[in-house]
């Protein structure tokens, strides 16, 4: 079985929320954090990451770190450091396989230009 | 000054795209009761409203952290209405979504379309009681009965109400499925 079944890839949120929480904050410094990291392109809603940060506290992968009842911080757990790592990891292979075909193509290197590219999709950011 | 509007929405947003584009015209929502929205007057675009429908009731043990936790982030919890709840942040603060991955948005179009068929099919069973209470009435006009003319009310309110709820309902739905299949490609 392939290793995506045993252990899914991490959603763009989750891989982000983990990141900074690699540092013990509370919700709304987990958002300004990912925001700040992200230039202002990921702004996580308060429904997302709530939403997310229980689910990943069942998961066992952070933990809460103190803080009072109103403010409670939070902390990536070992578990949720091995997830981050892992995941690191995948999108690290990701990268190299994108960025060696993207190469071939002739699209993502500095010199080629986007003219003389079979599929100039590739170059388009988002959607 | 305070503006009061009576206006029914079944669809949630089409509500929350009408408390927008009232901010826009200088009118803030300040609360909300039983169809009635009061307004004060503020410069425009001031703030930025969203509605959301949240698992359990706003006023429960389960809700509150997650209330707290939106205050904490700067939005105002404006006004609850059972597990309804309206938001709003200043303008000037940027972005205001409650959801912002499509997961997490399509749990909350299915909590929406979950909750809302079974409250269409209540409106159409109370329109049918009351249907069945106006026939009565006119087959007997000289029983004990609810006056048919308040039973032929109920029964109209009840049916169109549930229409709308039907059709608020179907579109959560639709919004939901779309978003499971785009959820193939992205997140």
């Amino acid at each position: 079985m392939p290793e995506s079944f045993e252990r899914g890839a991490l959603t763009e949120a989750t891989y982000l929320i983990l990141l900074s929480l690699c540092e013990a904050r509370h919700g709304y410094g987990v958002m300004q954090h990912v925001s700040d990291a992200t230039r202002g392109r990921v702004n996580l809603g308060a429904g997302t990451l709530y939403g997310a940060i229980s689910l990943l506290l069942d998961k066992g992968w952070i933990e809460a770190a103190g803080g009072d009842e109103r403010k409670k911080l939070y902390r990536v757990t070992r578990p949720g450091m091995s997830a981050l790592e892992g995941e690191t990891a995948r999108l690290d292979e990701l990268l190299a396989i994108g960025r060696e075909t993207l190469a071939g193509t002739g699209l993502n290197n500095e010199s080629g230009g986007r003219s003389n590219g079979p599929c100039p999709a590739a170059g388009r950011a988002g959607y | 000054m305070v503006k009061r509007v009576f206006k029914l929405f079944f669809d949630f947003e089409k509500e929350e795209a009408w408390l927008n584009d009232m901010a826009r015209h200088g009118w803030m929502m300040d609360s909300f009761f039983l169809g009635v929205y009061q307004f004060s007057e503020g410069p425009p675009e001031e703030y930025v409203y969203r509605i959301e429908l949240l698992p359990q009731a706003a006023a429960s043990a389960g809700s509150r952290p997650y209330l707290r936790f939106l205050e904490e982030t700067g939005a105002e919890v404006v006004s609850t209405w059972f597990r309804w709840a309206y938001y709003r942040k200043k303008a000037c603060d940027g972005d205001f979504e409650i959801y912002t991955d499509i997961g997490s948005r399509i749990g909350h179009y299915k909590r929406v379309a979950c909750f809302m068929y079974p409250v269409c099919v209540l409106e159409w069973c109370m329109a049918l009681i009351q249907g069945i209470n106006f026939f009565m009435a006119l087959a007997d006009p000289y029983g004990v009965h609810v006056p048919a003319g308040f039973s032929l009310f109920f029964f109209m309110f009840g049916l169109l109400a549930g229409i709308g709820i039907f059709r608020a309902a179907r579109r959560s739905q639709l919004q939901y499925r779309r978003l499971e299949r785009e959820k193939i490609i992205q997140e």
